[in-house]
């Protein structure tokens, strides 16, 4: 299934530029997508889970890799 | 629908043009309107003029966000008022005194006015000051 994950590479983009860049990708797929962001600014790991549950989406993965943070959101509404 | 966020842009300080560029635009994007009034020291930052623009100081923090963040604070606010119901206001005092109007400043005003304008438009929420 991992074809299906919409993978949005944010690495060396400053805060909020991770955050911006899902906040883009989100707007361009259809509810239900799962997007993974990639990025290297640490506070992206805590920054985009708050905005993910108060802009009503469903956060599913949140993982570092190597001091990359990837975030997984699927797209609800 | 959340409350709406009001902010009031005093300062001569480069950070703060670009932290309240950044408050704006993750508030818009969680569709919070937000309206923005620009005044004294602050307004040199929203001239169209670039050599104004450069006389905004910047502390050590600033000089580094100048060099490394892209989109620079008019760029964020641009795209907060593409996402959502955001309004920035120059302030009429300031732009007087400096000999100044709407012509000379940034197109993302949409008006120039007074403190009692701006109360006006801003609605009940949070209000910040930078």
């Amino acid at each position: 299934m991992e074809s299906d994950i919409k993978i949005i590479d944010a690495r060396g983009s400053f805060c909020p530029g991770p955050l911006m860049e899902l906040i883009k990708g989100i707007r361009q797929e259809p509810v239900g997508t799962v997007l993974e962001i990639w990025s290297s600014d640490r506070g992206s790991a805590k920054d985009i889970p708050e905005w993910v549950a108060r802009a009503g989406h469903e956060l599913v993965a949140n993982i570092e890799e190597n001091n990359i943070f990837k975030v997984q959101v699927k797209r609800l509404k | 629908m959340e409350s709406s966020l009001n902010l009031m842009l005093l300062s001569g300080d480069y950070a703060k043009m670009h932290a309240a560029a950044i408050v704006t635009l993750v508030a818009s994007s969680l569709g919070q309107s937000v309206n923005v009034f620009v005044s004294m020291e602050s307004l040199p930052a929203f001239h169209k003029d670039g050599v104004e623009r450069e006389k905004v100081p910047k502390g050590p923090v600033g000089q580094q966000i100048a060099k490394t963040a892209s989109p620079d604070y008019l760029g964020l606010f641009e795209q907060a008022k593409e996402m959502g119901d955001v309004h920035l206001y120059a302030c009429s005092l300031a732009a007087d005194v400096m000999g100044w109007d709407l012509r000379d400043l940034s197109p993302l005003f949409e008006d120039m006015m007074g403190v009692a304008g701006f109360l006006g438009k801003a609605s009940e929420g949070t209000s910040l000051t930078f």
